[in-house]
């Protein structure tokens, strides 16, 4: 399936994402994470590292380094262990002798050593418990250590997210700005072909050509500032008790439908709380980007699906559906597979469902993209209590 | 022939804008680059229809159409604007605002706007 987006949208919407050098910023419920070409996240460990903020290569470090001193001292208090039971067993060997030779004199020494043995070994059972005792301690130490580590590293992983934040905040103004300005010149070069067209009757078919296509340069440049606009410009929902199958109807308008193109609507219908003019965006988008996969011929089939609480729109076409690492970009922005997309299409669609608090994936056999949406969506406007 | 005042901070917009409105027979009265000017303008040539940019340096497009609804509440002023945001929108749509064309837009589409409003029709938020 390709992405295309409808034209004449306008924009609303922001969520700031980027793929810059050394930054990707996850923003379809994933943990919000960092990579940085600095600060590398190890890639066995980066789920949990990821799930936890924290950095893998450090902890690892740690916990080896705590291993091997508890090891050590295992190690040598076994080793003193040996030598010291030797040592008794030497003793006591010797008190035995005394017992065998001398025993009618000496009667009390035998008892002596034996006592000397014993508090030996009571020594020795000490010196165990302690080095124990200590080994925890130092595990314990080792594991605050780590703990007030991984704190730190998580504060300076959420300070340097702020960071670049801002700094995606910033460039998205940059764009929103840039794009606002282009619409200007834009504006001058549109109206002047306009009036060039009038006079069209005195070119040459050339110079009409010419014309024309200029005039097709400008509205794709207009068209890709939409879409860049479309993603980057933020404003809140303006939520209304809307039916989807009217939403979907009116969506279809928009797109261009060739006669060979079957499309099936919904049998059932259902209202829900949401943003009219959104939604047909992205009903939009998803299903020119059918048309597109089908390549002008099959099937486009949409579903509505209650459950509980939330309600699934499927858009379901007879394509070939995509490749697993077509899919894995699907929703990234300027990732396109077609000659004239823009690659902001599912991304748009991607930031207005989230705003909507809802889910799009997209499945194989067949290639089919799922729109879940909350039923019962919270107003903004309302606890202002303002009513649209 | 419909009388229009035409503002806009940008030189060559404006350039365009009238000569287009002028091969459509519309007769130009007026123009100006900023809000004040519109205002101005409006009192001095009481024209038909008013083309006023929102977006301009210190007296923007929502003064000045506050201006002249002031002055004239059934005047006909027709916004142009390249922020296709819904604050613009709604802060348009109180400032009633008789249309909205956004930029770039197609010179016929908005001759016939012109017209619509001319002859009277509220065409708030014309999509295009």
């Amino acid at each position: 399936m390709l992405l295309k987006e409808p034209h004449d949208q306008k924009p609303h919407k922001k969520e700031i994402l980027s793929n810059t050098d050394d930054v990707t910023i996850s923003y379809r419920g994933e943990p919000s994470f960092l990579l940085t070409s600095e600060k590398s996240i190890n890639q066995t460990n980066d789920s949990i590292a990821l799930k936890s903020n924290w950095h893998a290569s450090n902890i690892s470090i740690k916990l080896i380094a705590g291993f091997l001193i508890i090891c050590v001292l295992t190690v040598m208090v076994g080793y003193l262990g040996l030598i010291a039971t030797q040592q008794v067993e030497n003793l006591y060997n010797f008190g035995l002798g005394m017992t065998t030779f001398e025993s009618m004199l000496q009667g009390e020494s035998q008892l002596g050593i034996k006592e000397g043995a014993s508090y030996i070994q009571l020594g020795i059972l000490t010196g165990v418990g302690l080095t124990i005792v200590s080994s925890i301690g130092i595990a314990i130490w080792m594991l605050c250590s780590i703990k007030k580590t991984l704190q730190l590293e998580k504060k300076s992983l959420i300070t340097e997210f702020q960071i670049k934040n801002e700094r995606l905040l910033a460039m998205s103004e940059l764009a929103a700005r840039l794009g606002h300005d282009l619409r200007n010149p834009l504006m001058v070069i549109k109206g002047t072909l306009d009036v060039m067209k009038v006079y069209s009757k005195n070119f040459d078919e050339k110079t009409v050509r010419r014309i024309t296509r200029l005039c097709t340069a400008v509205s794709s440049m207009t068209r890709l500032i939409d879409h860049m606009l479309n993603f980057v410009k933020t404003s809140n929902l303006e939520i209304a008790n809307n039916s989807i199958c009217q939403i979907i109807k009116s969506a279809i308008i928009k797109v261009d439908n060739p006669e060979n193109v079957q499309l099936n609507y919904p049998n059932n219908d259902l209202k829900i709380n949401c943003d009219y003019r959104l939604l047909e965006i992205v009903f939009a988008n998803l299903v020119s980007n059918a048309i597109n996969a089908i390549k002008g011929k099959g099937q486009i089939t949409i579903r509505i699906i209650e459950r509980k609480t939330e309600v699934l729109i499927e858009f379901i076409d007879t394509g070939p559906g995509f490749s697993s690492h077509v899919t894995s970009k699907l929703f990234d922005p300027l990732f396109t597979t077609k000659v004239y997309g823009t690659g902001f299409g599912l991304a748009s669609c991607t930031s207005i469902i989230e705003q909507h608090k809802g889910k799009i994936f997209v499945k194989n056999n067949p290639t089919t993209f799922t729109v879940v949406l909350p039923k019962e969506q919270i107003d903004s406007t309302k606890v202002d209590g303002e009513m649209l | 022939m419909i009388r229009a005042i035409v503002v806009d901070d940008d030189q060559t917009v404006l350039e365009v804008i009238c000569e287009f409105l002028q091969m459509e027979n519309i007769d130009v009265v007026g123009r100006g680059n900023n809000g004040k000017e519109a205002v101005e303008l409006y009192r001095k040539l009481k024209p038909d229809i008013v083309l006023l940019d929102v977006m301009m340096p210190r007296y923007d497009g929502f003064y000045a159409l506050q201006q002249i609804r002031q002055y004239n509440p059934s005047a006909k002023v027709i916004m142009v604007t390249a922020d296709l945001t819904y604050e613009t929108e709604k802060k348009l749509k109180e400032l009633q605002a008789s249309a909205i064309a956004y930029k770039p837009y197609d010179v016929d589409i908005l001759i016939e706007i012109i017209q619509q409003v001319n002859q009277g029709k509220q065409t708030c938020s014309v999509n295009f």
